[in-house]
């Protein structure tokens, strides 16, 4: 069911076994696993179903360091969160993403990848992402036509995404309001965490409004599922027993602070012209490839996992940088140059390659706009020549992190300053993956391989071009690990020394992978929600 | 055809003569001058390129910044002409690929044989 905390009287007090706080991919995803359960459910949600840009302005915040998108059009707060307006790329990550690795400082996560694998299953149900199998021949059995590079595996392979959009708010909304026992209450925003005396186990927590409406949630299990910024900000602002915040006695909350670089980096010559249909977006239900590093290689070279993405030359030549488009206040004014510039860069290359179309200026629906493009990019993938996008974690850092300002918002909550930091180890993982990738394609005689300037000097591994992207990937700030001394939650996602209160979400990464986070955080929820079933069954 | 354009190089320059393949002197290396060429490389990049990146390669490698120290390299265990010097070459490039020999330079990721003839290019454009 459904219920407006504007509507509600102030001060109202709210029972519940479970409180999730966030209704994005993670929090949705926990309330699915919990609905004709015996237990009543409580989903907070800080906006609407749909966007409501005063709601937004809550998320606002301040950056330093490196660039980074303005922090209140990096996220969605309404219900569904950012999968409102996501790409949808989905994989998982890597046995060796969860491994310690001297070479990668602060590495290595308490779980394993096979003690994710069944969740990863089960999060594929949610994100509707079909059959979980990243096999290559089993989807080129499908789809004859994906031809891969043939490259020496044991260096460089081909790893794959799948592709689904799924938007949660769109897709739960019936599910979740018709839920018996799931209560969703939008307009609530969490503004402050009580526990007992000790703090070790939580009591309530306080939940606000725009509205200007105060109300009180109880419940036996509190989880966290805001986002890895919001989270942590949630953690530390909730300072009213404890000086340092919620779950913060080692000072790790907001620390660690991750995302995906996401940066032009090469291009790559082939001598005759490739069918890059493999490599090329195609929208959802598609499988998609990108260059990867083999974990020997990565373990001999002593690099970062990361990828390269292949995006036609004649098409990114017109590609300006995401971080440069994605300016705007408001994520959908964003999302519309991105689009827009994107179309643009692919219509320039198609009259450059096969002139122009007679009926280019047609009006049509952003369906078939959409539609139009991916065939364009499909299209465009014929070639000899391309640039690379690299996808990769960015290595642990402490100092890269989320703090609290001085700045309120219009509910009194401290604004957060996100200080993005690098290391050295992020740029030379980029240039020597393009230096073995650049091998790879000589000794199979293919072509070559030629890196950007800012990769050229191979003494610099500290200055970043002005067209550095992220992904819009928020991870770390909660990061996990089995030693409260260098981790906020533990293998479970419970916050080290308070007994009911987890955190759901790419926040307790321990380290980043290549692949994008959202399959990862919905199979860790889901993991999560689990391990709170079974702790409430044993009572 | 059973004579080829070679080219005599010394420590003071070098003569384009057209002389049988067999001959190597002391101190001079003989080369067909398909060797200046490097094949692999001419689909894909411009003279200026590969003028640039030979540049840049005898500057990273004082050792080499001469046409016979060059050519030594690139010859040591190949005496051959035309297309088999062509093949000759290719197996080289591919032993570098496999075995890690290979060069950065201005971006490019190039074994260090075709490196080595963007060098050669790139003297043999200045002695000419």
């Amino acid at each position: 069911m459904h219920i407006d905390a504007r509507k509600l009287p102030d001060n109202s007090v709210i029972d519940g076994d479970i409180c999730i706080v966030g209704a994005g991919a993670a929090g949705i995803s926990i309330a699915l696993d919990w609905i004709d359960s015996p237990h009543k459910v409580i989903l907070l949600e800080s906006g609407g179903f749909e966007y409501d840009h005063e709601v937004q302005k809550l998320i606002n915040g301040s950056t330093t360091g490196q660039k980074y998108f303005p922090l209140i059009s990096s996220r969605i707060a309404a219900f569904g969160g950012t999968t409102g307006h996501w790409a949808g790329m989905c994989s998982p990550m890597d046995n060796i993403d969860f491994m310690k690795r001297d070479w990668v400082p602060h590495s290595g996560w308490p779980i394993t990848r096979q003690d994710l694998d069944p969740y990863y299953e089960r999060a594929h149900e949610a994100l509707q992402l079909g059959a979980y199998n990243y096999d290559l021949a089993y989807w080129q059995e499908k789809t004859p036509d994906l031809a891969e590079f043939a490259l020496d595996k044991e260096v460089v392979y081909t790893k794959l995404w799948k592709i689904n959009g799924a938007r949660f708010g769109q897709l739960y909304k019936e599910s979740i309001e018709k839920a018996r026992n799931i209560h969703l209450y939008t307009y609530a925003t969490l503004t402050n965490i009580l526990g007992n005396e000790g703090l070790s186990e939580i009591k309530e927590v306080t939940i606000k409004n725009t509205a200007g409406k105060t109300h009180t949630v109880r419940a036996k299990h509190f989880i966290l599922a805001g986002g890895s910024i919001q989270n942590a900000r949630m953690l530390l602002a909730s300072n009213t027993q404890s000086e340092k915040g919620v779950g913060n006695d080692n000072d790790n909350v907001g620390r660690y602070f991750m995302e995906h670089l996401e940066i032009q980096s090469a291009e790559i010559w082939l001598y005759k012209p490739f069918r890059a249909k493999l490599y090329s977006y195609s929208g959802d239900g598609g499988v998609y490839g990108e260059l990867a590093i083999s974990e020997k290689a990565q373990r001999e070279h002593r690099i970062l996992n990361g990828t390269a993405g292949l995006v036609p030359l004649s098409l990114a030549k017109g590609q300006t940088p995401r971080i440069e488009l994605w300016q705007d206040d408001d994520p959908r004014k964003s999302m519309d140059r991105l689009i827009k510039n994107w179309t643009e860069a692919a219509l320039e290359a198609k009259a450059e390659l096969y002139g122009e179309d007679e009926d280019s200026t047609a009006p049509k629906t952003a369906e078939e706009e959409l539609m139009e493009l991916l065939a364009l990019f499909d299209k465009l993938s014929m070639t000899n020549s391309f640039e690379t996008q690299t996808r990769i974690e960015q290595s642990p850092n402490p100092d890269s992190r989320v703090t609290l300002g001085s700045e309120r918002d219009a509910l009194g909550m401290p604004r957060v300053n996100l200080h993005w930091k690098l290391s050295e180890i992020d740029k030379r993982s980029i240039r020597t993956i393009y230096q073995l990738i650049g091998e790879q394609m000589g000794l199979a005689g293919l072509g070559r391989v030629c890196l950007k300037e800012f990769l050229q000097d191979e003494n610099d591994n500290t200055t970043w071009p002005e067209g550095t992207n992220a992904g819009w990937h928020h991870m770390g700030t909660t990061r996990m690990s089995d030693d409260p001394k260098t981790g906020v939650v533990d293998a479970n996602c419970q916050v080290h020394g308070i007994s009911n209160l987890y955190v759901a979400g790419a926040g307790c990464f321990a380290t980043s992978a290549a692949p994008n986070p959202t399959l990862t955080l919905v199979a860790l929820s889901i993991r999560l929600s689990d391990h709170v079933k079974q702790k409430m069954n044993a009572i | 055809m059973d004579r080829r354009s070679f080219v005599l190089l010394s420590a003071t320059g070098a003569v384009a003569l057209t002389i049988p393949v067999a001959c190597s002197g002391f101190g001079t290396v003989r080369y067909d001058p398909i060797l200046n060429q490097p094949q692999s490389l001419t689909s894909l990049l411009t003279p200026d390129q590969i003028s640039s990146i030979g540049k840049k390669y005898r500057e990273k490698v004082p050792k080499e910044k001469t046409v016979n120290a060059i050519a030594r390299k690139l010859l040591d265990d190949i005496s051959a002409e035309g297309d088999a010097l062509i093949a000759a070459i290719d197996k080289k490039i591919k032993k570098d690929f496999e075995t890690g020999n290979t060069a950065f330079i201005e971006g490019w990721v190039l074994s260090v044989t075709e490196a080595r003839q963007c060098a050669l290019s790139t003297l043999a454009t200045q002695n000419a």
